[in-house]
Formats: structure tokens, sequence, C-alpha cells
């Protein structure tokens, strides 16, 4: 137990412009704690998100990662989050056949005025991320 | 002078590269001076040549003990095939390990349940590719490469250049008709579709046979969407940047917008082995790791 409680996870969030990333401010702006070990990479939509990104976020040594949309159906861009929906669940498939926890890889919808679900999932996250302890890709 | 060629094949091979480089015999006998090729030639030893063409997937210990006497000669190398430039079938391997694979098929599924041990090589914990352990000029992708490719790719390595290589995909140069719009409401794995029922005229995606086209790259001509057959991805992957299986993951998922999810879990369970059939080994994540439960 008590080495999983220094295990201190890298994790990279990406947000969309519209509701992540502004739901991630308001979290801030309303004082809501959540750790630092979320490094936020803001994107225009999360269908910008190429699962290139993830791969890679896992090549370099995320423990974790988190891609933060808009709810369905509210995408700024329209379909955006459908198609990430779509290729999260394949991805995680994916993972799980490279023997990567899919649990390491994340898709939640919070909205540009959800600062405490923002701060709600996003500590949620690290906590079982701390369960599953470092990822089995980072160099040690 | 002509050049002093030698054609190594690693243990991998399966026979398809070395039949088509069969096929263009008299143009390599017109190009170079064959030194070493054991499925031409009668020769022991490839010292005193000056270019490599080498052909499979590295897999073995005796495979990287060739490639090290290669990179000592310190001599021009190009990669012939889809598995010395990507890893190409056996890298799925990959997805079990080399010496899992022996113990299964070699104990598992045979009668007498033997695992061979004396004089064969050790088998590496996973299959690498050739660029990872000698220094590759250029290469020429295919499960085999086309015969009609083949001599321009020769004369690159007999005058010591780079083979350029289209960064095209398949669907660029696919004669199929595409709408460029898709309604489609399911998955169809190409075993379980009705020849009867699909318009062989038009894109394949599209009317929801899984396809590869979009993620792989252009030097085949698109036969096989010609052909009825969805694109399997022999080439490998669009640009060296790429990962085969994001780029296809990305363009199919974008297409299956309308499908139910749950289909979408229940068709693509072997998701690697669709997406990454040819080029694992290159990939980002390369092969299977070991994570918590
Ligand atoms: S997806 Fe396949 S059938 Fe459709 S255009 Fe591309 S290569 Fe051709
Ligand atoms: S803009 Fe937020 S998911 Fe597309």
């Amino acid at each position: 137990m008590s080495k999983s409680e220094q295990f201190e996870p890298r994790i990279i969030a990406f947000c969309c412009n519209w509701c992540g990333y502004a739901g991630a401010d308001l979290a801030g702006a309303s004082g809501y704690r959540y750790p630092a070990n979320i490094v936020i990479i803001r994107v225009m939509c999360s269908g910008r998100v190429d699962p290139m990104f993830i791969l890679r976020a896992f090549q370099f040594g995320a423990d974790g990662v988190m891609v933060i949309g808009c709810h369905p159906g509210d995408c700024h861009y329209g379909k955006g989050n459908f198609f990430t929906l779509r290729r999260v669940k394949i991805l995680k498939r994916l993972l799980e056949q490279f023997g990567i926890n899919p649990k390491r890889l994340r898709l939640e919808w919070v909205s540009a005025a959800e600062g405490e679900k923002f701060a709600r999932v996003v500590n949620e996250f690290v906590n079982e991320i701390k369960k599953l302890g470092p990822s089995p890709l980072k160099k040690r | 002078m002509k050049k002093k060629l030698a054609i190594v094949s690693l243990s991998g091979i399966c026979g398809g590269c070395e039949t088509v480089l069969g096929v263009v015999i008299e143009k390599i006998e017109e190009l170079f001076d064959l030194v070493y090729a054991p499925m031409f030639v009668d020769s022991q030893d490839f010292s005193d040549a000056d270019v490599f063409i080498v052909i499979g997937p590295v897999e073995t210990k005796e495979d990287v003990e060739i490639l090290e006497k290669i990179r000592k000669l310190n001599k021009p190398v190009y990669a012939f095939g889809t598995c010395a430039a990507y890893g190409g079938i056996p890298g799925l391997i990959n997805l079990y390990g080399l010496d899992e694979t022996v113990v299964e098929i070699y104990k598992n599924r045979t009668k007498s349940g033997l695992v061979p041990s004396r004089d064969v090589p050790k088998p590496l914990k996973f299959v690498d590719l050739v660029a990872n352990h000698v220094n590759v000029v250029s290469f020429i992708p295919g499960c085999p490469p086309l015969v009609d490719k083949v001599p321009e790719f020769l004369e690159a390595v007999a005058k010591g250049e780079k083979f350029v290589l289209p960064e095209k995909s398949v669907c660029d140069v696919c004669p199929l008709e595409k709408k460029g719009k898709s309604e489609i409401t399911r998955i169809l794995l190409i075993n379980e579709v009705d020849p009867n029922e699909i318009d062989w005229n038009r894109c394949l995606l599209e009317q929801g046979i899984l396809c590869m086209g979009p993620a792989t790259r252009a030097l085949c001509d698109a036969h096989c969407p010609q052909r009825r057959m969805p694109c399997f991805g022999c080439m490998g992957p669009i640009s060296e940047k790429m990962d085969q299986g994001a780029s296809a993951l990305k363009a199919i998922a974008s297409v299956l917008v309308n499908v139910d999810i749950e289909e979408i879990k229940k068709k693509l369970k072997d998701a690697v082995g669709l997406f990454y059939k040819f080029s694992l080994p290159s990939s980002i994540l390369k092969h299977k790791w070991e994570d918590t439960k």
C-alpha cells in the first residue's frame, strides 16, 4: 500500500476548447481542488484527438490519458464527439490486446458549466491510476 | 563494373519475396553480380559483396548475428518486403512473444509435443525490424512487393540511391466510386459478406466492409479493392511517421459514426489483428506489455 501512496502518476488530459477546457477553467475559478498530476492539453474539439496522440502519450510514459469533450449532441462542430466516442471504444480494446489496462484511458463529458464535475472526474481518475500503479511503458 | 549483390534472407520468411526476385532474375543479372543468394546461387559467403538486400523479420539470435556481420562490412543495406520493413505477418507474434508461440505451436499443437531445442537458433523475445540492427538506406514494402515495381527498386539499389515511395493512401488511387458520405449502420468482415448484396463498383468501406485503404501506402495500384477484396494493409503505413493502426482506427471509427457501439465492440474484438496485420513491430506500442490487472 505504501508504495502506491508514493507513486505520483502523470496524466495527460485532452480537453476540447468549448466544454472540457472551459469546465477546467470554471473549476479553477470556483476554487474546486484537483490534483496536479494532470497535464491539460487544449484541443479545439475532442474529435481532433488523433488515436496516435493517445498512443504517443502512452509511449512517452503517461500513466493515464483522459479525453474530455462536450456532452453528446453539444459538440461545437456537430459530430466531433461521436467520432471520439467510437475511437476511444476501439482504442480501449486495442490497449487491452497490447496488455495495457484499458482503464488507463478514459473519456468523459464535461460541459462548460460543470466545474465541479471536472474536479470530481479528475480526482476519481487520478485515484484509479494510483491504484493501478505505473504504466508498463514507463522507462525505469 | 557491376556491383556485387548479396540477397540475405532471415529466418521468418515465407518465400514470397524470393519468388518475386526470381521473376525478375534477368534484371538482377543485368544490373548486378550475384555473389550470395541461397535461393539462386551456390555460395556460402557474403563478405565480398558491395550491396545487400535483406528479406524477412528479425526473429532469432542467428538473425541478429547475421545482421551484425553485415553491419561490420559497412556496405549499403536495402530492405525488401513488408517483413523487413515493418515486421509483416510474423510480427503478429508480438502479441504473445516468441517463446510462448514456439511452445504453443510445437508443444500444444503437435502429436509428439516436443519443442525442438538442439541445433535450432534461439528465438528473441519479440519480432524486431531490420532497421533496428543495421542502417537501412531504403526499402520497398509489399507482401510481396509488386513485380512491376521491383525493377525500379533494383535500379535504385544499383545506383546506391534511395527508392522514393509515394506518400499517398490506397484510397487515393482506388478507382471505386466514393460518395464521400456514409450512412452505414453495420460492419461487415470480409467473411460475412454476401457478394450479391454489395455494389462492387462503390467504395467498400462506405458499404460497411472493413477496408484498410485509408491507412495504407499506395504502392499497389489498389489491386485488391478492384478484385472484390478489401485492402488488408500489406504495404504498411502511408509514411514513416505514421502508425498504421492508429490511422486506420481514426478513419474507420469516423465512418462508423452511425453504427451501434455494441456492434463495434463485438466485430472489432481483434482490433490489433485487423489494424496491425502487417506492421505490429513498427507500431508505437510494438508488442504486448505486462500491466496490473
Ligand atoms: S476504403 Fe477501400 S474500397 Fe474504399 S476507396 Fe479506400 S481502398 Fe477503395
Ligand atoms: S467541441 Fe467539444 S467535443 Fe467537439
